[in-house]
């Protein structure tokens, strides 16, 4: 008999594909979603995701101009949150276009601008039952970025939650399953926010423990809510933006 | 604690005091003066990490490095060994037969950064180790926030004990502040009785809530080519693609009359090999073979027949467990300083196998 997720804030290894397919399909149908996750599964099985990002950025004798930016034709996936709103506004919609604006200029000033490879994985912790994300970043020619080069790109958002708490830090961890030193958001508190997220966007708190039985179809669109509302805190952190129909469909999907 | 009969104080004291010989030396591009030094000799303890040799290693060395930055770093036969395992876990892994004294390169300069994760200074261990031990928490209690709200001095008189492998102080330590308690009393997990006397205290109640306890477990999985009949033969690993690291917690459902083995949570951990056959060392036990139903439906008989394959052992501190060990026992005693059992597996694959399987793919 199974703990129903809802109350801890945790998933089982099961529901983390459930939601991850789901994920996968959810995002494939956004057009202006110009990168797409895919499934992956290692060699003792596994499975976890994986997308691949670019980023524009400035060199580093251009300190004054570290944000980032993008083409005004490229869709602008990376930006900065100056509130602490989880869920995305259609405000935002219209700081994008701002921000693109002024993007652009520092695009033409700067010379030195050269483009950042980020790959993302999600992958399902056995330890804490919450996903956690990995990343990585490269420079144009493949060369890994240093720490210091990471952490200019994250948005500013992401330094002022890492002073201020002490459960959400990025660390150097090696990766699970490529044996490699990658970058990880520590997921020892995420049950925690997890399950104040899933309270405050459930309408119905039910503690009802699920049996062995196939999810009931309230229960299965319960399961595929955890990855989009997850990733819409944890990508704010790495400035990675979930596509607004995302958090919409999810959304729309429980009403 | 003398009265659990799941609890040796006696083991627990070899746990702490196992030392592996090494014979390390200094890595022949980082010599500048003829003749090159001699190696050094130093014992390093099972449960302790390699960067933490720094201390005796740089002073012996120093005189002959070139200028530059230190960081230290090791490989073993070309392999760079990763610091944030255990030295004694890495030795059981490498060393298919051991290897006395064990043979290791260490480097001051050229830290393979695309290969190991940055380890500057000793604090980086300590790190590394309160994050294992914040997991274990998590595992074990469901939170951990005894770790979080540890005082600054509490958490460094428990890495201070780990540093010099003082037991009795770490003890002390880890049993006030962590709470994180040894299995039950009797190794067949029996159900605590809603009559029992001791069912009114909150550990008591919070056993029988939950019904479940998860044990961590890392396991360490290297793959060898061939059936070896002679361990000297079996080629050094390479590469750390060859070996599989399973980070997974086991489950333990408290059900009347379980009786749960390290042989059960080796078949929960491996489920690629549905179907195993122990081999030990045959001029000491029986072989001994074992064959589970797949637990779940996905998991398809005919693949585990494909991928048949042998233990060729398994080892937790340089020993080599019964498999029908008590699991409980095995965790309460053979556990490191940060909670988890590691355990480091051999396995041979079929040698039809090979046609169809690659270590890579």
């Amino acid at each position: 008999m199974k703990k129903n997720w809802r109350s801890d804030g945790t998933l089982s290894a099961d529901d983390f594909v459930i939601s991850a397919i789901d994920l996968i399909e959810k995002w494939k149908q956004i057009d202006s979603a110009k990168n797409l996750w895919s499934l992956n599964s290692s060699r003792i099985g596994d499975v976890y995701l994986s997308l691949v990002e670019n980023i524009y950025c400035s060199g580093e004798n251009n300190p004054n101009f570290s944000h980032h930016f993008q083409n005004k034709d490229e869709e602008l996936t990376w930006h900065h949150h100056s509130s602490e709103e989880i869920n995305i506004e259609e405000d935002e919609v219209y700081d994008d276009v701002d921000n693109d604006t002024e993007d652009i200029a520092a695009l033409v000033l700067d010379g030195n601008n050269d483009i950042h490879t980020y790959d993302f994985h999600i992958i399902y912790s056995h330890s804490y039952k919450v996903p956690v994300l990995y990343f990585r970043g490269c420079k144009h020619d493949g060369q890994p970025l240093d720490s210091r080069s990471v952490e200019r790109d994250l948005p500013l958002y992401s330094s002022t939650i890492m002073k201020e708490s002490k459960w959400t830090y990025v660390t150097q961890e090696e990766h699970p399953f490529l044996h490699r030193s990658w970058y990880m958001l520590h997921p020892c508190g995420t049950s925690e926010w997890m399950k104040l997220l899933l309270l405050a966007g459930s309408k119905e708190s039910d503690d009802t423990p699920r049996n062995e039985q196939p999810l009931s179809e309230s229960e299965l669109s319960e399961v595929k809510r955890y990855l989009p509302s997850w990733l819409s805190v944890v990508g704010q952190v790495v400035g990675l933006k979930i596509p607004f129909e995302i958090q919409k469909k999810s959304d729309t999907h429980t009403s | 604690m003398d009265g659990n009969a799941m609890y040796s104080k006696e083991a627990v004291e070899y746990m702490w005091k196992a030392a592996i010989p090494l014979q390390i030396h200094l890595d022949e591009s980082e010599v500048t003066t003829f003749p090159a030094p001699p190696p050094a000799f130093v014992l390093g303890t099972r449960i302790g990490y390699l960067p933490l040799l720094m201390p005796v290693l740089k002073p012996y060395f120093s005189n002959v490095l070139p200028p530059g930055d230190d960081t230290i770093w090791f490989d073993y036969k070309g392999l760079p060994l990763k610091w944030h395992i255990p030295t004694g876990v890495l030795f059981d892994l490498l060393c298919a037969e051991p290897e006395r004294p064990w043979n290791l390169t260490v480097h001051f300069r050229g830290y393979p950064s695309g290969l190991l994760t940055p380890c500057d200074d000793e604090d980086t261990v300590k790190r590394s180790f309160i994050n294992s031990l914040k997991e274990a928490a998590y595992i074990i209690n469901g939170n951990c926030k005894n770790i979080m709200n540890m005082s600054e001095a509490d958490q460094l008189d428990l890495w201070q004990s780990v540093l010099k492998g003082q037991m009795d102080g770490y003890l002390r330590v880890s049993s006030s502040r962590l709470k994180l308690r040894p299995l039950g009393e009797d190794c067949l997990l029996k159900k605590i009785p809603n009559n029992h006397p001791q069912s009114n205290t909150s550990e008591t109640a919070s056993i029988i809530s939950n019904q479940t306890g998860r044990i961590p477990v890392r396991l360490y999985v290297r793959y060898a080519k061939e059936d070896l009949d002679d361990l000297d033969e079996m080629p050094p690993v390479i590469s750390w693609d060859n070996i599989s690291y399973i980070n997974r917690p086991v489950e333990i459902h408290f059900e009347e009359g379980k009786y749960y083995t390290l042989r059960t949570a080796m078949e929960s951990l491996l489920p690629e090999y549905g179907i195993q056959t122990f081999i030990t060392k045959a001029d000491d036990h029986p072989e001994s073979s074992s064959a589970s139903t797949p637990d779940t439906f996905e998991q398809d008989i005919s693949n585990c027949l494909k991928f048949k394959s042998k233990i060729k052992f398994i080892r937790i501190h340089g020993i080599e467990p019964a498999p029908d060990i008590p699991l409980s026992w095995v965790f309460n005693n053979l556990s490191n300083p940060d909670y988890f059992l590691h355990i480091s597996v051999t396995v041979l694959l079929e040698n039809n196998t090979m046609s169809t399987r690659s270590l890579t793919s």
